[in-house]
Order: structure tokens, then sequence, then C-alpha cells
């Protein structure tokens, strides 16, 4: 009975956001020339593959009602040392493996604080990101990596117009759909987000699953790295800017994540990176300048986070 | 109820503070808006009328990109065929000014015009204009050398002969003088913007070249291009090193605070008085030049962006009617208390 | 037998000592060996230009720590400091003085306070979301109407203000120490330092008890709000010219400083002085040493970043130990 109510709320909230999108992007091909060109289409989603990736892992971590700020500077310290690697000797698989082991290392320091030392999740990763950008500006000087290997760019090439990238967001989005909609494993995370001690009392080893949780978003950190660098061909400390962060959790938010745990989903989210991506995309092709863009995404910031709040109220 | 009213409250609050900040933005808005769509007929009717340059700056957060972006819309609309630039800035953010730069592919201009953030992210620019057929142009800081893609050309101004050519006539009047140490306190911008590297590399030469003379670096301050930061540290540095006798800054930008921090220590004193800082800089922004005419700097290597702007402008035609054109490292003149006044010099200024 | 429990009780006190203390020892080792490594460390002068350096700091942790005491957060202060400035500087370019300039100043400082308060108190939004969306909102007014950040250059009175020194201590010091040890006075002796507490420690309780907890936290964010502008001010004082690199990330140095000098982020725990002062000195000092010994400047993030997580996770051990 109540788990009926809540699906069908969370199809509700999913319809409504699908419905404003859709509207969204009527007004904006009307309103702006070459919006809708194929060219723009791919151009907007193979941006997305960066703040949809890091979205991803938020969502995991908002859903067991943590945070973790550290995601962009995790991606950025994780992928300098093994493009570094790559870029010097030419080896991809030791490049990939040192990007995805720095990346959990730093999963697990957030895991484990969390997890076993019960700290606050916002504490920890704040600490974890400044130490993160700091490892990543030191060991570069600030000095960005170029020149990669043409095996790794592999996965920055083009599959006829489409960038390989954007499949492999998509695979790895529907992946964790299933994951979180479909398995134990994904019921339990609600489980835990939506009440912890309940979770505890009920015999779930809920220091396990928030430990995994940290590690698994450290991994589509180091992920969004991995296709960015490709992208780019280049890995440095200014790979992602400061707004990135922001960015990241007002997507997971406006997909309908909250900060207080158990709830959002895959489909919302990956939504709502959209949205973000496709305002600055049409700020730019409207030509207006980018500070106009952040006033217009700070406003739409509050006003869905409002809402939000009044749609959860009734 | 009641918190529905006060939602709505605050979000008109918040509309109208958007409306009433945001005026002049607006109206560049508008004044877009028109443009946007009058370029569209025009492209309709005949390319050649005018000319579109997606212009992508790092940030437009500092004099340098700021006038580079006015002079080259001033030049581009007194030029004929008209340029239209179409500016986006990616607020020193690699990864944004790559989306950026595709944003204006998307757009299609005629021609791409990029000044990068990192040096290491030029080639991926290149290589998505030229995979799009659009002529690329990079314009003040340089492109990887290193890199497999050559943009069609550079504009750009030669960073190394600015931080040589500015040491240099500082250590000219300093053995003038007669001083006989030379300690420099290097004040650099970034490293990952090649000009501010290439002008560290020039004062290095300058130094080397004047080691039998006595010059020495005593510390090289990597700012970041923070001016904050050199504020509160560059005191710190004065003191722990007492020997230090001149300073060289990578851009006026920081001339404000590097002031701030010399009159904290007391160092901030005229030429020719007691325990005078030599000075030396570059860029000739308004402060700089009234520090040299009061007798603070010595010397302040011009970074000559009226001569680029228009450079640039002459060049964004050219390519986009299909001409080859060669790259242009622009020198500067170096501004000293002798020549400030010169009329061909001040001419130049752009601060 | 009775020996033994002794012992044990006494170690356990060693370790708890250490534990409730371990911020303000690191502090001290800290301390001592910045004057080990450069000899200039300990002159009057350098100790007084740590000092200078922590004054924008200070006073935006100060009414941070208000904010985090009521179990709330801010994340607009730097954006807001660089906004308010930025309105200043819109108002001189169209005839205001200096006087005018610093009262739009705080008057913007205030205003924002106000609707964050309004968003966060009224609206019943999550504070740290709101915040981030007027973060977001503020920066991009104030780099709109100041033409991306350009550097401009201010009245010669904002100069004046930081050179002005009384019996040689720059005064701008001495304001930010007072309005730092008022604010404790405040915390820690008025009827709504007191409310501040009982709020974060539950807002429920308070509720229930009939505390006028909308106007405490109304007043807490337009205080922390006026902080902010206060930032701006100060920066603007400093290098004479206003440019967009004012505030950059002050938001999360405010958390950082506030939570290593022993403020709870779930609220109800804190205090300005010495706590929020130590830790915000504490930054300054480790950007100090590294100057001083002309170390690479790339290591000055990875050296904070290590410190702050060393204070951190003692703070959260203390926590571990209390709850166990």
């Amino acid at each position: 009975m109540i788990r009926t109510i809540v699906s069908d709320r969370k199809k509700l909230l999913d319809l409504i956001t699908l419905l404003a999108a859709v509207i969204f992007v009527i007004i904006l091909s009307a309103a702006v020339p070459n919006f809708l060109s194929l060219n723009n289409v791919i151009n907007v989603l193979e941006q997305l593959t960066t703040i949809g990736m890091l979205c991803l892992g938020m969502t995991f971590i908002l859903i067991i009602g943590g945070i973790d700020l550290s995601m962009p500077a995790v991606l950025m310290a994780a992928t300098v040392p093994g493009a570094m690697i790559m870029s010097k000797t030419g080896n991809v698989l030791v490049g990939v493996v040192i990007i995805l082991g720095v990346g959990i290392i730093f999963g697990m320091i957030n895991g484990i604080a969390i997890a076993k030392a019960r700290m606050i999740p916002f504490i920890v990763t704040l600490s974890t990101q400044i130490i993160a950008n700091g490892f990543a500006v030191m060991i570069t000087n600030s000095k960005s990596v170029f020149g990669l290997p043409d095996v790794f760019l592999f996965l920055g090439i083009k599959i006829g117009i489409v960038p390989i990238s954007i499949p492999i967001f998509f695979i790895i989005a529907v992946i964790s759909h299933i994951i979180l909609a479909k398995t134990k494993y994904g019921r339990i995370f609600y489980m835990i987000g939506q009440n912890e001690n309940t979770a505890r009392i009920s015999g779930i080893r809920t220091d396990l699953y928030i430990f995994c949780t940290y590690i698994i978003a450290s991994i589509y950190a180091c992920i969004a790295g991995i296709l960015l660098a490709a992208r780019t061909n280049m890995a440095g400390a200014t790979m992602v800017g400061n707004t990135m962060l922001t960015d990241t959790i007002s997507a997971a938010v406006i997909g309908g994540a909250s900060l207080s745990g158990g709830k959002g989903n895959i489909f919302g989210s990956v939504l709502g990176a959209l949205f973000i991506t496709v305002i600055s995309n049409f700020i730019n092709l409207m030509g207006y300048s980018y500070y106009v863009g952040l006033i217009i995404k700070g406003v739409l910031i509050v006003i869905i986070i409002a809402l939000d709040r009044l749609r959860n109220r009734e | 109820m009641k918190n529905r009213i006060i939602a709505f409250i605050t979000a008109g609050i918040m509309a109208l503070s958007l409306a009433a900040c945001g005026g002049s933005a607006e109206e560049n808005v508008k004044e877009e808006e028109n443009q946007s769509t009058s370029e569209e007929s025009t492209e309709e009717k005949s390319s050649n009328d005018k000319i579109t340059v997606g212009m992508s700056f790092n940030a437009l957060m500092n004099d340098v990109f700021v006038k580079t972006d006015e002079y080259t819309k001033q030049f581009g609309e007194e030029s004929t065929p008209q340029v239209e630039f179409i500016v986006t800035s990616a607020d020193n953010d690699v990864s944004k000014q790559i989306s950026d730069v595709k944003d204006l592919i998307s757009k299609n201009v005629d021609v791409m015009c990029i000044c990068p953030e990192d040096v290491a992210a030029t080639d991926t620019m290149i290589k998505d204009c030229q995979d799009a057929g659009i002529p690329v142009m990079i314009q003040n800081r340089p492109y990887n050398p290193e890199g497999q893609y050559k943009p069609d050309t550079f504009v750009g101004v030669d960073a190394e002969d600015q931080g040589y050519a500015s040491v240099k006539s500082v250590f000219d009047q300093m053995i003038e003088a007669g001083e006989t140490q030379m300690n420099l306190v290097i004040c650099s911008g970034s490293t990952s913007d090649q000009n501010s590297v290439d002008r560290v590399n020039g004062v290095k030469r300058a130094v080397e070249e004047y080691a039998d003379k006595g010059a020495k670096i005593v510390t090289d301050l990597d700012t970041d291009w923070d001016p904050d930061w050199l504020e509160a540290n560059l005191p710190s540095t004065m003191r722990a090193n007492p020997d230090a006798n001149c300073i060289y800054i990578a851009s006026d930008f920081l001339l404000p605070a590097a002031k701030a921090a010399l009159q904290s220590t007391n160092q901030w004193i005229k030429n020719g008085e007691e325990g005078h800082i030599w000075f030396a800089a570059t860029d000739v922004y308004q402060e700089g030049l009234d520090a040299i005419g009061e007798g603070y700097v010595d010397a302040d290597s011009l970074m000559d962006i009226v001569t680029m702007s228009q450079t640039i402008v002459d060049q964004c035609i050219a390519l986009a009617n299909g001409e080859d054109v060669e790259e242009i490292n622009i020198k500067g003149p170096v501004y000293t208390r002798e020549n400030y006044q010169d009329e061909e010099l001040t001419e130049l200024l752009w601060g | 037998m009775n020996d033994t429990t002794i012992t044990v009780r006494r170690k356990f006190d060693l370790t708890n000592f250490f534990l409730s203390y371990g911020f303000y020892i690191l502090f001290a080792v800290m301390f001592v060996v910045c004057g080990i490594i450069s000899p200039f460390f300990l002159t009057k002068d350098n100790l007084m230009q740590i000092m200078w350096g922590a004054t924008t700091l200070l006073v935006v942790a100060a009414g941070g720590t208000f904010v985090i005491i009521t179990g709330n957060m801010d994340m607009s202060v730097g954006s807001l400091a660089l906004c308010s400035s930025a309105i200043a500087v819109y108002a001189m370019n169209h005839g205001a003085e200096f006087s005018h300039m610093v009262i739009i100043i705080f008057a913007v400082g205030a205003a924002v306070g106000a609707v964050n308060g309004i968003l966060v108190t009224y609206c019943k939004l999550n504070s740290m979301l709101a915040t981030l969306g007027m973060m977001t909102l503020l920066r991009g007014i104030a780099l709109n109407i100041t033409n991306g950040g350009a550097q401009t250059t201010l009245p010669d009175e904002f100069r004046m203000a930081a050179d002005f020194k009384i019996g040689g201590i720059a005064v701008l010091i001495i304001v930010s120490l007072l309005i730092l040890i008022l604010f404790q006075c405040i915390l820690r002796k008025t009827r709504f330092g007191a409310y501040c507490y009982a709020i974060g420690c539950s807002e429920e309780s308070a509720k229930r008890i009939g505390l006028p907890i909308r106007k405490v936290k109304m007043a807490v964010y337009i205080l922390s709000g006026i902080c902010a502008a206060f930032v701006g001010f100060v920066t603007c004082c400093k290098v004479g010219t206003y440019s967009g690199t004012i505030g950059n990330e002050m938001e999360f140095d405010v958390v950082t400083v506030c939570v290593m000098g022993g403020t709870s982020l779930l609220g109800g725990r804190g205090n300005i002085f010495p706590g929020t002062f130590i830790g915000v000195v504490l930054l300054y000092l480790i950007n100090n040493i590294l100057a001083l010994t002309g170390a690479s400047p790339y290591i000055y993030p990875f050296a904070k970043g290590l410190v702050i997580f060393a204070a951190m996770y003692v703070d959260a051990l203390k926590n571990y130990r209390r709850r166990t």
C-alpha cells in the first residue's frame, strides 16, 4: 500500500519534470536559432556526459542521505596522475588503473570517515575536496598534461557523428537505473536514506553500504574524468571549474533528489543535468554574456528548490 | 497557503532585483538579440555582407581581455566588410571553454577566434574547429607548440620580449645609478598562462645576461593572478629577503596589490630617494603609467592591445575570404620616465 | 586493583585532554615549528602581517559561526562580498562618493542577508541549497554590472582607511578584533546568543518553549550578510581597487575555519573566540610561512588541505569519543 503511493508519487514527479523539460525545449527551439540542429543536440549531449556522470554518483550519495563535495576535485586528482603516466609511458592500462585507484582511495577515505567514524559527510568531503584539489595542483604545478596516447583517445572519437562518450554515458545511466530501481541493493539504499536506524535494526549492514556508496561515487567521478580527458586530450587542475560542484548538486536536486535523503532517481538526475547543460548552451547560442547566464541559473535554482519544497509539503 | 504566498513574493523580489541590477546587461541582451536576428537574415542573403566571428575568451576578468573585447568590436564595426563578434567567456574553466567553442561552431560562425585558458587544451579546440571547416585563430595567449594541430593563424604579443625588455631597461637604469647588486623578486602569473610563463622566461634571460654585473633572482612568487594573495604575501617575502632591491610583476593587473604590499613595508619609495625598490612591469595600465610619472615604476613594457585588436579584425576578414595569413607576434615598446610622454608612445595606450 | 583503576582513568584523561584541546595543540605546534623554520616568523611585523591578512576572513567567519550554531549554512558569503562591492563600484561610476559607497556596501549586505533569511525561515528551503542558488545569482549580478569584474580604481579614501593606524596597529585589525569580541559576548552573554544555541540544539524544542525562531534566524542571516559585506569593504581598502577576485571561494573557507574551531555543523555547539579566531589565524599562518620560506605556491593548497584534514579529524574523533 505504502509502496504504491510512493512509487505513484515518484512517477508523478518524473512526469512533471519531463513535461517541464519538454515545454522548455519547445520554447528554446522556437527562440534560439540552431538549437535543434543535429550538431547542436550532439554537442549538448557530449557536454552532458561530464556533469551527468558526476550527477549519477551524486544521486547515489543523496539517496543514502549523504553529500559529497569532493567529486569534482576527486575527478581532477585521479585523472591527473593517470594522465601523466599515460603521456610519459604511453601505457593506457596502467594509466586507467591509476585513475581508478586514486579515485577509490579518496572514496575510501570518505567512506571510512563517514560510515565507520560517523563523521558528518559535509565536513569529511569538504576536507577531502581541499586535499584532492591541492594534490592535483601540486603534482602538476598548475601546468596541464597533454599528449595522451592514441589508444586512450579512442574514447574521444566519434562513430559517424556521435562521440562514443555519449552511448557510454547512457549505458552507465541505464545500468545505474537498474541497480537503483530493480535490485535489492537499490531498495536498501533508499531504506538507509529514509531512516538509517530502522535500516540498521532490520539487520542491514548500513555502514558497509554507506562505505560502498562513497566509493561508487568516486568511481563515477573517475569515469567522468577519463571521458573528459579523452574528449579534451588533456588533464589538469583546471579541468573542471568552480561551478561544477554547485551544478552537480543542483542538477541532482532539480531531478528530484533531496538533501535529507531517501529520494531521487537516475532518470530525474539525467534530466536535471541536461537542464543545467542546456542553460549554458542556450546562453552561448543566444550570445548572452556568461554572467547573465549565472543570474538566470541562480534564480532558476532557487525557484526550483522552492517549488520542490511546496510539492513535498502537499 | 501563507508559505506559498511568501515563496511567490520572494521569487518576485528576485526577478525585480534581476531586472534592476541587470539593466545594462539586458540592454546588451536586447541588442544582441536584434543582432542575431539581423545576422540570420543577412546570412540568408549573402554571407559576404557581414563576417561573424566566434570569440571565445578564457575569462573577462582582466582589463587586457575586456579591452581586447571592446577594441575588436569597435574595429569590427568600422571595417569593411563589417565583422561581428559573438563573445563567450569561459570563466577560467577549460572544459567550459571547449564547450563554448563547440557552441560557437553550432552557431555557424565564419571564423573562430580563441584566447585559450590553458595552453594544453588548444589542440582539442583547434581540431574541433578544423573538423567543422571553420578557420581558427588563436589570439593573445599562444597555442600549444607541441600539439598535433596548428591554428590557421596566431595573433599575439611577444611575451618573452616584454619580460626581457622591461627588466633589461631596469637593470640598465640600476647600473647607471651605481647599484652593484640586483636582487630580483619575480611576481609571475599562472603556469597555465603561456604568456606569463614566456614573460618570466624573458626575465630569466635578462638576468642571465646581467649575471656578471650582479643580477640574481631572489625568489619567484607565483600569484595565479590573484592580487589579494600577492597583497597578503609579498610583505613577508620582502621582509625575509631584505637584500631584494628590484621587483618584476608580470602584469600591471597586479600593480595595485604590489603597491599596497610595498606601502605596508615602507618600501614604496620614489626613484632617487633612499630605499627605492626598482620596479619593472608589463602591460601599461593607467595605474602603471601614473606610477611611472610619479617615479615609482621604472620600466613598463606595453601590451599593444590596439594594434593587436586591429590585426585580429584584419586577419579575421582575410581568413573568412580564404586567404593565407601569417602569424604575428607584436612587440611593444618599453615605457620609462624619459619617454612615457612621447607622442608616438601615448598614442598606443589603451588603459 | 585500586591502583590499576586509577592509572586507567588517568590515561583516559590524558587522551581526552589531547582530543578536547587537539586543535589548539596543533596550532601551538604549528606556531613553534614555523618559528623554528623561519627567523622572521616571530617578528612583530610578521605577526601583524598575518593578522592583516586574516582581517578579511575573521569577521565573515564570526558571522558564519552564528549561522552554523543555529544549524544552518550560508554559502553565499563570498559572492555577497563581491556583489556588494560591485554595486558600490557601479554607484561610483554613476557619481557616488566614498561615504555613499560604504553605506551601499553594507546596505546590500543586509538586504541580501534578509533575502537569504526569508528563503530559509519563511519559505523553509534547505539553507545550503538556497544559499548556493543565491551564490550563483549574486556572482552573476556582480560580474554583470562591472563588465566581468574588470579592475576599477576606487576613491583614495579606501586606501586611507587601510593605512589608518592607532598605536602602530592598523585600525582594520583593531575593528575586526573588536567585532569578534563583541560577537563572542553576544553569543555568550545575551539572550539572543542563548536562543541561537537553543535553536541549533533542537528547533522543535525551541519552538515548543516559544522562542522567536523566525526572528532569530532572520537576524542571524542579516548579521552574516553584513559581515560578508564587511569583507568586500576590507578587500577594497587593502588593495585600493575592485577586482572580480574578491571573496573567491570564501564560503568553504568560512565553514572550514568554523568547524576547525570546534563549531558543530549540526548546530548548538561552538564559539567565536578562541575557536573560530584560531581557525582563521591557522589558515593564514600556513599561507605566511610558505611565502616566508619561498616555497612553491603550488604546495600551498595541499599543505592547507593536510592541516585542515588533521584538524577536522581530531574534532570528529572527539565527538566519536563522547558518543561511545
